[in-house]
């Protein structure tokens, strides 16, 4: 998996592409301390070149909602598509997190 | 005052790094006086396990009395040169690791290549440099004292995932058990499990619920290796003590993710589908937490998706559950998949041989058979995903013998 960051002035959006799997445990960990430190209030997550997320991957997720709602800032996941957009939708996480087409 | 710094022997102990005075070390060399010199200079930095070979002949049954982890090697000799042994040891197993110092006046590149070539590790100039000469027998027994450490954590560590593996296999229900569940609700219950080679977390199991009824679960915890194997243990404790729900999917559920909550933290997560068969009725009555939904086979027909969602187990003590029920009649069959197997088929979709599960089973199911369809399911999916597979794959089959198809396939 990677990831790049764009800080706006209202938002903070970050494009992953690729695979997030278990082996990405170190990386999403940098990023959610990324999102947890940059002075914006909306940190969205572009999933839309993301191929593929495994079970690790949506756990690593959920870390990421927990920690950026304790700091009260809000949590998007937006444009999931295939595989991804099926185990988002499966597992209900729009319950949980902001899901946007 | 500055204090005086304690000097490290040579090949000595430094913070972290590994002491290999005692390591043996084999010196190979036709002419005593060179012999004599390597030795006295090996001992001088304190090495205490020194042999000593006077060709290539003597040097190779040396090695095979006792394997040295160190070889210093001389190129011309009689018998056997250097070239040779080298070739000889890189071509056994056994040596194929083993650190070859070669000693060489060669002072052409075509002649150095030839002996790296031949399989030496490193060379060293002849006449010989004490500090060279000590400098890289050092590195090179450092290197190999560091690898066999690092082998031998690597070993207890597939030691320990093998063990996890075991007791995984202990929480599958024994085969005595299903015999008498299959005797007593008159269906046939198979199953599938490709383990992932670090381990996922995917267990399955059945709830006695009396009357020929039955309660059946898959569980698939997130992740893998210790913290998805722990989990799992957790996870199935839980499913014991909540056997009282077990008429109840969604109840069950429920109950089961309000306990969950406590217990997995941080990302930790499970999904789950638990079903309750009851033949009498012809239903199977289930609720899913983020599970694969379950296929449904009806006699003569194509395999249908029974599209479910919900909230996965661990994630939020509140989750409320919603239970379906299919129609489960004599000739139907019903099979709960973990969600690995659609994200290992959807995965193939990206080098263009998409094959969605639903079609992979209806192909055997029209052609072989209620009886005869899972092993045909089992082995078709086998072809297309990996072995091992990344993460556990698990099938299970629940299949009602009934009438014949009017085809006569079934």
């Amino acid at each position: 998996m990677d990831y790049a960051i764009d800080i706006k002035e209202q938002e903070a959006l970050v494009r992953m592409s690729g695979r997030l799997t278990f082996n990405d445990h170190a990386k999403l960990r940098a990023l959610i301390k990324e999102m947890s430190q940059n002075a914006v209030k909306r940190q969205i997550l572009d999933l839309a070149s993301l191929e593929f997320v495994d079970s690790a991957g949506i756990g690593m997720l959920l870390i990421a909602r927990e920690e950026l709602s304790n700091l009260d800032k809000q949590f998007i996941l937006r444009k999931a598509g295939g595989q991804v957009k099926r185990v988002l939708t499966v597992a209900q996480l729009g319950k949980l997190i902001t899901i946007e087409e | 005052m500055t204090p005086e710094l304690p000097s490290a022997p040579v090949g000595g102990v430094a913070r972290g790094r590994p002491s290999v005075t005692d390591s043996p070390i084999l010196v190979v060399d036709d002419i005593a006086w060179n012999r004599a010199l390597i030795g006295t200079l090996l001992e001088e930095a304190g090495y205490t396990r020194i042999r000593y070979a006077v060709d290539g002949l003597d040097a190779l049954n040396k090695i095979g009395e006792e394997t040295p982890d160190l070889v210093i090697l001389d190129i011309m000799m009689p018998h056997l040169d250097g070239f040779e042994v080298c070739r000889r040891l890189r071509a056994n197993h056994a040596y194929a690791d083993l650190p070859v110092l070669v000693q060489t006046a060669l002072s052409g590149v075509e002649d150095r290549n030839r002996a790296f070539d031949a399989g030496t590790t490193d060379l060293v100039m002849k006449p010989l440099d004490r500090t060279e000469l000590l400098a890289r027998v050092n590195i090179h027994l450092e290197n190999r004292a560091l690898i066999r450490g690092l082998q031998a954590y690597r070993d207890r560590l597939e030691g320990e995932l093998a063990m996890a593996r075991s007791i995984f296999d202990h929480l599958l229900p024994a085969e005595s058990a299903l015999a008498a569940l299959e005797k007593s609700s008159g269906l046939r219950i198979r199953s599938h499990m490709a383990r992932a080679s670090e381990l996922g977390g995917d267990v399955w199991g059945t709830v006695q619920l009396g009357k020929g009824r039955f309660g059946i679960y898959l569980l698939d915890t997130a992740g893998r290796g210790v913290s998805a194997a722990l989990n799992v243990c957790r996870l199935h404790t839980l499913v014991q003590e909540l056997v009282g729900f077990g008429h109840s999917p969604a109840r069950f559920l429920q109950e089961l993710n309000r306990r969950a909550d406590d217990l997995l933290v941080g990302g930790e997560y499970a999904a789950m589908i638990y079903g309750v068969v009851s033949p009498a009725t012809d239903r199977f009555t289930y609720a899913c937490a983020a599970a694969g939904p379950p296929l449904l086979l009806l006699p003569g027909a194509d395999a249908t998706f029974c599209d479910t969602t919900g909230l996965p187990l661990g994630v939020t003590a509140d989750a409320k559950y919603e239970q379906h029920t299919l129609p489960f009649p004599p000739g139907a069959a019903v099979m709960l998949h973990s969600n690995a197997i659609l994200d290992a088929l959807d995965d193939r979709a990206a080098s263009g041989t998409r094959q969605s599960l639903a079609e992979l089973v209806a192909g055997p199911w029209l052609t072989h058979g209620q009886q005869n369809a899972f092993p045909a399911i089992v082995e078709k999916l086998g072809a297309v995903v990996d072995n091992p597979p990344k993460d556990d794959h698990t099938l299970v089959w629940l299949a009602r013998p009934g009438p014949p198809a009017p085809d006569g396939t079934g």
